[in-house]
């Protein structure tokens, strides 16, 4: 009975923590306000007349950034890292093109764009936090 | 083709400027400013786009509920 009563509540416990980090909301956080308005900011002043990658690479660390902490930070924090994904895997492929050289720049304008639209989203999310 | 134009055209601004988005790369594919690939990889950016923005939608929510749950409970 006591085993049956601690595999019990092991259960209710992995499914309390996978609910609790799923469905309750980070609050509002200096850091990672800052970091992605940092963000912002770089996606605003991509020059598609510049090399690619460095720009790239910049918005891809400022967002490694913000995972980093937002993982080292805990648990309740699923929501901005999944709000940040897409932003990633943009910038992610963008830097990995342009490794070699400069993909063409209708590729970077579109991007930009793609890349400001999503820092704005999640600019917005984040700093509307409670 | 037909129904990008027409959401180009409609009165939701988000769905507008995606539309016009997704109109732009088809027509830069075509003028052949685009590759196929960068075509692709930039079709699925903006689908992810989309996704970003109903999770940012979410978390408004989840904001405006915690804000209305605090508020409640200083009334009680």
């Amino acid at each position: 009975m006591k085993q049956f009563l601690a595999v019990l509540s092991l259960l209710l416990l992995t499914a309390c923590n996978t609910t609790v980090a799923t469905f309750v909301p980070s609050f509002w956080d200096d850091n990672q306000s800052r970091s992605i308005i940092n963000t912002y900011q770089l996606t605003k002043h991509i020059d598609c007349e510049l090399p690619q990658n460095t720009q790239a690479q910049q918005i891809q660390r400022e967002l490694e950034w913000f995972q980093l902490y937002s993982e080292s930070k805990g648990m309740l924090q699923k929501d901005v890292l999944q709000l940040i994904a897409p932003m990633q895997k943009t910038a992610t492929e963008w830097a990995d093109r342009s490794k070699e050289k400069d993909p063409s720049p209708a590729y970077c304008k579109i991007k930009r764009e793609l890349l400001q639209t999503q820092a704005e989203l999640a600019s917005r999310a984040i700093l509307g936090r409670f | 083709m037909a129904s990008l134009q027409d959401l180009a055209g409609c009165s939701s601004p988000w769905a507008a400027k995606r539309a016009k988005l997704a109109l732009d790369i088809q027509s830069q594919r075509n003028s052949g400013a685009l590759s196929p690939a960068e075509a692709a990889e930039l079709m699925e950016d903006l689908i992810a786009t989309d996704q970003l923005n109903e999770e940012a939608d979410d978390m408004a929510v989840k904001a405006a509920l915690v804000s209305a749950i605090n508020i409640a409970s200083k009334l009680l």
